[in-house]
């Protein structure tokens, strides 16, 4: 199972899998030896080859609210499925060819980085949507030229909307 | 000597003056609301008695009930506590007229002290200064611009009825004057029902700095030092320390025989502390009385090794005081922190909720006094204060240090405290300094707030993290897999069975 954890600013995606009874964990290059003791319904300890954490773990507003003795996370994650319909609807916009970027799930937009006339690259940022208080980051489904921006931060968006037009490099010739 | 003690408060406060009543054999009665059936103050009680339903004024605050309760429990003295009736001379007063003691000043100080202006000519006949401007309440606009071009601008706009930062407003500039006085009023007349105000001088970083007195009924008056309790949030306190990093020897003995001065001068009775402002040049200016035992008297308890709580019930039997000036001897530093029910990142917003799990620090210096348990509900009906974390320490530094790893121990699960946020100004480098006015907040809290935010390099945690938060979604998945029916969170159901089991 991929998960993609939002801590604080910054996306840290996370493998996790179960072996015989105990979770494994993959995070960049790094795979430490984990044991996991479930102290009561809200803390763990865990041992990460051989270091000591004490968590507790409790919902928040828009995730979980997770204290490592002097530091709090404030985790929201999304799992294999919702990552599955991230994609889903990032690669419907990458697939148009005509260049609309629709919105891949209903939400508000909140900061637009570029304006009509700008030149994008394949996976530039364009924009930030925040739906369910996860934002996301809308990127540019292929290089070519902003031929319009139909939306600006505060807009409420429903799913499939056009978002920004691009021409591609192809159709720009 | 007063031999059963009916403690007219909840909480923290309660639990605090029923351990004292213990350990001094005496029976301590607790009163509580109908939210506070399940708490610790009506546990550790030896006798409990309902005054009324959640809301204060109905329960707490309901005078005939109180007396209702001592008699039915042949209590013959009242703790009021801090806060609720605790500087309420109507209060004092009815308690002493139906034949009960009352354990604390006597009504007349209480009418005297409470009251803004008489207490600053108090003051001021004892010596000590009074803020410019601060003498003369007005509501008239007139008047006003009067006092503020005498003190000369930026000035505080301030109502002379109460405190607590309703009908306060900053001005900087004489056309600014006339709107912010008419808020202030009108605020001043819906908070207090008194729309009178002070145009008082704005003292530039100024520290909140208090004076511990103590007086018996035979006219002996001492002073435990002092507290700085500049760390502040909507002007209340949230950290404090003794002694104070900040003022001079010097400033510390007048501020002393200043307070003493002032409490001979009401013919003062028990525990009382005399608040001071003092600027960044140390000049000084008399603030208020509290005529009351005070939220941070352990930290005076810790350094000088008195029971404050026991000698105030000593003083109130009528005993003279057990010690003496010379017998005061502060030693080492001690520090306070106020554990509230708030998110200290989010604006100190009130948080309520089921406490579902307490791992309370302890060790070597660290003293908690609290009035919760694991189950335990924080209602939206009282002060969101759930506790005190108090270390003491030979020299600041060890004290600073022993106040950040206690932190580090406490666990509160279930609702949002001040832990992160004062842990967090225990590893600020201008609080370690001890450099801090009361604009710390408002100066530091973007770098708090980085600090305690989640370091992201830390492989280990974040795998710690990770592996947690996997096994927590894969139980919810599983128990929403096995009961269907079961529409709430799986976190909910684990909340209630705890609620349940306990």
């Amino acid at each position: 199972m991929i998960f993609k954890a939002l801590v604080a600013d910054r996306e840290i995606q996370l493998k996790l899998r179960v072996e015989s009874g105990k979770p494994i964990v993959e995070l960049q290059e790094y795979s430490p030896q984990l044991d996991l003791v479930k102290l009561t319904a809200f803390s763990y300890s865990l041992l990460v080859d051989g270091q000591s954490h004490h968590l507790s773990i409790q919902p928040s507003r828009n995730g979980f609210k997770v204290d490592i003795r002097r530091r709090t996370y404030h985790v929201r994650l999304q799992d294999e499925l919702d990552i599955t319909i991230a994609k889903l609807g990032l690669k419907d916009a990458s697939l148009n060819q005509s260049g609309k970027v629709v919105a891949p799930i209903p939400g508000l937009v909140t900061s637009v980085n570029v304006a009509t006339g700008d030149k994008v690259g394949k996976g530039d940022h364009l924009l930030v949507l925040e739906a369910m208080k996860m934002e996301n980051e809308i990127r540019a489904p292929l290089s070519g030229k902003v031929t319009d921006v139909h939306i600006s931060p505060g807009d409420t968006v429903e799913k499939g909307v056009e978002l920004i037009s691009i021409k591609g490099r192809e159709d720009l010739k | 000597m007063i031999c059963k003690v009916l403690i007219a408060n909840r909480g923290e406060i309660a639990v605090r003056v029923i351990r004292s009543c213990r350990e001094m054999s005496i029976p301590a009665v607790a009163i509580y609301s109908e939210a506070d059936r399940g708490s610790p103050h009506v546990l550790m009680a030896d006798e409990a008695i309902c005054v009324g339903p959640a809301a204060s004024l109905e329960s707490y605050l309901k005078v005939d009930h109180i007396l209702a309760a001592a008699r039915k429990t042949n209590a013959d003295a009242i703790h009021p506590g801090y806060g609720f009736l605790a500087e309420n001379a109507t209060f004092a007063r009815a308690v002493q007229e139906v034949g009960l003691t009352w354990i604390g000043p006597s009504p007349e100080t209480l009418a005297l002290l409470g009251d803004k202006v008489s207490a600053r000519r108090l003051a001021q006949e004892s010596g000590a200064p009074i803020i410019p401007g601060g003498l003369e309440p007005t509501a008239d606009i007139e008047a006003a611009k009067a006092i503020a071009s005498e003190v000369g601008y930026p000035i505080l706009i301030k109502a002379a009825g109460g405190g607590g930062g309703k009908g306060m407003r900053v001005v900087t500039q004489p056309d600014e004057l006339r709107p912010a006085f008419e808020r202030a009023r009108s605020e001043a007349e819906s908070a207090f029902a008194d729309n009178r105000v002070y145009v008082e001088k704005i003292i530039e970083q100024p520290h909140h700095v208090e004076i511990q007195v103590f007086a018996d009924q035979h006219g002996q008056v001492v002073r435990l030092g002092e507290r700085e309790c500049s760390i502040q949030r909507r002007y209340q306190k949230i950290i404090e320390e003794t002694p104070s990093p900040f003022i001079t020897q010097q400033v510390r003995e007048e501020l002393g025989r200043l307070a003493i001065s002032i409490a001979q001068a009401c013919r003062y009775r028990g525990a009382g502390t005399i608040e001071f402002l003092v600027d960044k040049d140390q000049n000084y200016y008399f603030l208020e009385v509290n005529t009351r035992l005070q939220v941070e008297h352990p930290i005076t308890e810790m350094v000088t090794g008195f029971d404050l709580v026991a000698e105030q019930i000593r003083v109130a039997s009528g005993e003279p005081l057990s010690f003496t000036q010379e017998d005061i001897q502060p030693r080492g530093h001690a520090i306070e922190c106020r554990i509230y029910a708030e998110d200290g990142f989010d604006n100190f917003t009130p948080s309520t909720g089921t406490i579902v799990e307490l791992g309370a620090p302890s060790g070597f210096g660290v003293r908690l006094d609290h009035g919760i348990r694991e189950g335990l509900e924080i209602t939206p009906y009282y002060d969101p204060i759930l506790g005190k974390l108090c270390v003491w320490g030979q020299t600041r530094p060890e004290a600073v240090r022993r106040m950040a790893r206690a932190l580090e121990e406490f666990r509160v699960v279930g609702v949002q405290t001040t832990v992160p946020f004062c842990l967090a100004v225990m590893n600020h480098h201008s609080f370690i300094r001890g450099e801090y006015s009361t604009r710390y907040i408002d100066d530091y809290l973007f770098e708090l707030e980085a600090w305690s935010q989640a370091d992201t390099e830390n492989l280990s945690e974040v795998a710690a993290l990770g592996a947690t938060l996997f096994t927590t979604a894969y139980e919810s998945k599983l128990a929403d897999h096995s009961n269907v029916e079961e529409a709430d969170s799986n976190w909910v159901r684990l909340g209630r069975e705890q609620q349940v089991s306990r």
